[in-house]
């Protein structure tokens, strides 16, 4: 079976044992994994070469200045400095009210960067939007809908004809097995590869072992191994 | 943030950075190493600390304190922190009579190889606008005294060059080595919006 398409993982590294050192506040560098993985991405993109800082920089600066961005923002505000305003979310001492409203607003800013990112990608037709847009539906389908079959669960194999790479060798059509384990989702490489669904198959698929069994296979009397195969969700069906 | 870019929930964004992600890993033009070893880089080895070394040499060394203000750059690069996009360093003194504060009034730019990323505070809308038109009452905000007759200069990292305050060096630290003054630096101290405390 070829190399499937992983589904990223929005982990982020573990600390170095020694490296990480406290901050001011003991705040982390990003306050949620997306964040680190888009800032990551834009400085992965620029280092190779996709585009210059300055041009980064203007779709960020183009974005940050977008009308209402400045509209929380008081000038003039200096009444924020009072002692008794204590926000017990921080350990920080004396917190104002016009820090809360920094922390607050400053708390947008991945916001920016990730909306600053998409639009550089499709200006640049690097990640065009309706790409992405379909991209994000068949992501939030799968997370919205989970896994059909669980382990220990009898299906079906589905008799799918239909011409080209299917993965699915004829001999397994129609055959009945029984759900090992779930593999966990995956970019299903058809979709992918022609660049748009079939229409009866989504883009991001589970991908389950399902067992066999020799003899019912081949309906003939064999050394009765079984054979574990692994396959896409829309190739199977409950039993 | 327009009404436009109004954020959903953190699952929702993530779900787009997780497509954004998988349709870049897809065309090859990332690489999952590559982004893992960008957030190792920012999130542990990039950070305050490496400007705290900064500091604590030039209270230690007048010699390399005065290549320290005469050319940020070179001098940082001399302790082994290379600027991640070639920016250009600049190193203000804050003394008794002259206090700076550095802000970025235009986005968030950073001296990313002696501070890290920047906190959260300094990307917000109202700290860059307060920043440049009432640094007193941003100081105030942040529970920093400064004299009334002391000159208070703002910088504007709003193009290549990026500020860092060398802080005044706090009473009571005569017998500390480099190693010691260098853990009493803080970031928010090379921000210029606080001091360097005294040791306990």
């Amino acid at each position: 079976m070829r190399k499937l398409l992983e589904v990223p993982n929005l982990a982020v590294p573990s600390k170095q044992a020694g490296a990480a050192l406290p901050r001011d506040a003991g705040e982390p560098v990003f306050a949620e994994p997306w964040q680190a993985h888009v800032f990551a991405v834009v400085m992965s993109l620029y280092r190779d070469g996709h585009y210059n800082w300055a041009e980064w920089d203007d779709y960020l600066g183009y974005h940050i200045q977008a009308p209402g961005h400045f509209g929380g923002a008081s000038t003039t505000d200096t009444g924020g400095a009072e002692s008794s305003e204590i926000n017990t979310d921080t350990i920080r001492v004396n917190y104002s009210r016009f820090l809360a409203d920094c922390e607050k607003d400053g708390a947008g800013f991945y916001h920016l960067w990730l909306t600053a990112t998409e639009h550089l990608l499709d200006a640049k037709g690097l990640v065009p939007k309706l790409q992405l847009e379909e991209r994000i539906a068949a992501f939030a389908k799968s997370e919205r809908e989970g896994p059909r079959f669980t382990a220990g669960q009898r299906v079906l194999v589905r008799e799918i004809k239909r011409e080209g790479h299917t993965h699915l060798p004829l001999y397994l059509r129609g055959k009945p097995g029984e759900v090992v384990s779930n593999l966990g989702l995956f970019l299903f490489p058809e979709a992918v590869g022609h660049g748009h669904d079939h229409g009866d198959n989504d883009t991001l698929q589970h991908v389950y072992c399902v067992g066999f069994s020799a003899s019912e296979i081949w309906d003939e009397e064999t050394n009765g191994h079984s054979l574990n195969f692994n396959l896409w969700d829309y190739q199977l069906q409950p039993a | 943030m327009s009404s436009n870019d109004i954020p959903g929930p953190d699952s929702e964004t993530a779900l787009r950075v997780k497509a954004l992600e998988s349709l870049l890993l897809e065309k090859g033009l990332i690489e999952t190493s590559a982004i893992d070893e960008l957030i190792d880089m920012f999130e542990n080895r990039l950070g305050p600390w490496n400007g705290a070394k900064v500091v604590a040499r030039a209270w230690t060394d007048p010699d390399y304190k005065d290549r320290l203000l005469q050319n940020g750059t070179a001098a940082i690069a001399e302790m082994g922190f290379e600027a991640v996009q070639g920016e250009e360093m600049v190193v203000v003194e804050n003394t008794a009579e002259v206090h700076n504060l550095v802000v970025c009034t235009l986005c968030s730019c950073f001296p990313w190889a002696t501070l890290g990323l920047p906190p959260v505070w300094y990307k917000s809308a109202p700290f860059r606008a307060r920043a440049a038109r009432d640094p007193r009452g941003v100081l105030d905000e942040f529970g920093t005294q400064i004299g009334a007759d002391t000159e208070l200069r703002v910088w504007d990292s709003n193009a290549e060059v990026r500020y860092m305050v060398l802080p005044e060096r706090p009473v009571r630290t005569e017998g500390l080595n480099a190693e010691a003054l260098a853990e009493l630096v803080t970031r928010d101290s090379m921000i210029g919006v606080s001091k360097v405390a005294s040791p306990d």
